[in-house]
C-alpha cells in the first residue's frame, strides 16, 4: 500500500514538474498569441515565396521601430547593449541604429523574387 | 522498483500529453505571418496541367488568389505595425493593398461563376497581370519601408551627433586632441546626409506605380533603380555607424 502511495506521489510530482516546464515554454507563445488569428499555414517556410517571407516583421518593424524617442531602449537587444555599456546612452542608440539597418536590409532582400508572377 | 517504472512512464506520458496540448494550442493561436508561397498551389497547378477542366482551372485560380490575399494581409499588418513609415506613405500603401484586395475579390467572384474554360484561363492570367502583387506591390511595400527607415535613421543619428559633439567639446576643453574624433563625426554626418539624399525621393517615385506601368515596362527600371539607391543608402548608413564608433573610440 505504501509502495503504491509512493508511486502515485511520484507520478503526481513528475506530472507537476513537466507541467510547470511546459507552462514556462509556452509563455513566449502566449505573448505572440495576441496577434490576430490568420489562416492555417499551408506551406513550410522553405516553400514560401521569399519575397513574401520577409514580409514578416523585420527587426526594423518589430524591434528598432518600437524604440522610444528618448535614450531608453525599448527592445531587448538594445536593452542588453545598454546594460553591457553600463550607462552610456550611445551604446543603446547605436544598437538601435544597428537594428534599423537590419530592418532596411530585410526590406531590401525581401523583394528579390516574383512569387511566381 | 517494479512499481517505479510504470509510475515514471505514466508521469512522462501525462507530461507529454500536457506538452502536446500546449504546443497545439500555441500553434492554433500563433499562425505564421509569412504569406503563402508559390508552392501552395502546386497541387492545383498539376491538376490543371493533367486535366484542364472548368473545375481544375477554378481551383487553381482560387488558390492563386487566396495566396495573394494572405500576402496582402501580411503586408497590411506590417504597414500597420511600422513605426518608421510616415503616415502618408503608410496610408498610400494601405490604400493600394486594399484596392488590390478589392480587385482580386471581384476577380475571384468572376472565376467562381465562370463556366467556360477558355474564359477562365483569361481570368486566371489577370490574377498576375492586373494586380502584380509579387512583382510590384510587395516591392513597393518593402522599398518604401526601407526608404522611410533610412530617413528615420537621420533623426537617431542627429541624437548621436549631439552627444558626440558634446563629448568632443568637453575633451577639447580638457586640452585633448580631438582632431580624429571630429573627422570621424564629420564623416558620420556626411554619410547620413548622402543616405537620406538617396532614400528620401523614393516613396514619391514608387507609390504611384501601377500594374499597367509594370506590364508596359516603365515600372521595372524605377524599381531597379530604387533598389540600387536603397542599397547605397544602407551602405552609407553602415559607414555612418562605423564613423560614429570611430569617433567615440577616439575620445576614449
Amino acid at each position: 500500500m505504501n509502495r503504491r502511495l509512493t508511486s502515485v506521489t511520484r507520478l503526481a510530482a513528475t506530472a507537476l514538474l513537466v507541467g510547470i516546464a511546459v507552462m514556462a515554454c509556452g509563455k513566449p507563445n502566449d505573448a505572440a498569441g495576441g496577434r490576430p488569428a490568420g489562416p492555417t499555414p499551408t506551406v513550410q517556410q522553405s516553400q514560401a515565396d521569399p519575397a513574401a517571407a520577409t514580409l514578416a516583421p523585420t527587426p526594423m518593424d518589430a524591434a528598432t521601430e518600437s524604440a522610444a524617442p528618448s535614450d531608453a531602449p525599448t527592445n531587448s537587444a538594445a536593452a542588453t547593449a545598454a546594460g553591457a555599456g553600463a550607462g552610456d546612452p550611445l551604446d543603446a542608440q547605436l544598437s538601435n541604429l544597428d537594428n534599423l539597418l537590419n530592418g532596411i536590409n530585410g526590406s531590401l532582400s525581401g523583394s528579390d523574387t516574383s512569387g511566381g508572377e | 522498483m517494479k512499481t517505479r517504472i510504470p509510475a515514471l512512464l505514466a508521469g512522462l506520458a501525462l507530461g507529454g500529453a500536457l506538452l502536446l496540448s500546449t504546443v497545439g494550442a500555441a500553434a492554433a493561436v500563433t499562425p505564421p505571418v509569412g504569406p503563402a508561397g508559390q508552392g501552395v498551389c502546386a497541387t492545383q497547378a498539376a491538376a490543371m496541367k493533367t486535366g484542364a477542366t472548368v473545375e481544375t482551372a477554378r481551383a487553381f485560380g482560387d488558390c492563386e488568389i487566396n495566396r495573394r490575399f494572405t500576402t496582402l494581409d501580411a503586408m497590411s499588418a506590417r504597414v500597420s505595425a511600422s513605426k518608421v513609415l510616415t503616415s502618408s506613405d503608410a496610408a498610400a500603401l494601405q490604400s493600394e493593398i486594399a484596392s488590390t484586395k478589392t480587385g482580386l475579390t471581384s476577380l475571384k467572384a468572376t472565376i467562381d461563376f465562370e463556366t467556360s474554360l477558355l474564359a477562365l484561363k483569361v481570368d486566371i492570367a489577370k490574377i498576375a497581370t492586373d494586380y502584380r502583387v509579387y512583382l510590384l506591390v510587395a516591392p513597393q511595400v518593402n522599398f518604401v519601408s526601407a526608404a522611410d527607415g533610412v530617413v528615420a535613421a537621420q533623426t537617431r543619428f542627429a541624437d548621436v551627433n549631439t552627444k558626440l559633439a558634446a563629448r568632443i567639446a568637453a575633451a577639447k576643453a580638457a586640452g585633448k586632441n580631438t582632431t580624429a574624433a571630429q573627422t570621424a563625426l564629420d564623416a558620420m554626418n556626411a554619410a547620413v546626409a548622402k543616405a537620406v539624399g538617396l532614400a528620401q525621393p523614393l516613396p514619391a517615385k514608387l507609390l504611384p506605380l501601377t500594374p499597367a506601368q509594370y506590364n508596359s515596362g516603365t515600372a521595372g527600371p524605377i524599381l531597379t533603380s530604387a533598389r540600387t539607391a536603397l542599397g547605397q543608402a544602407r551602405d552609407q548608413l553602415k559607414a555612418a555607424m562605423a564613423s560614429a564608433k570611430a569617433c567615440r573610440a577616439a575620445l576614449k
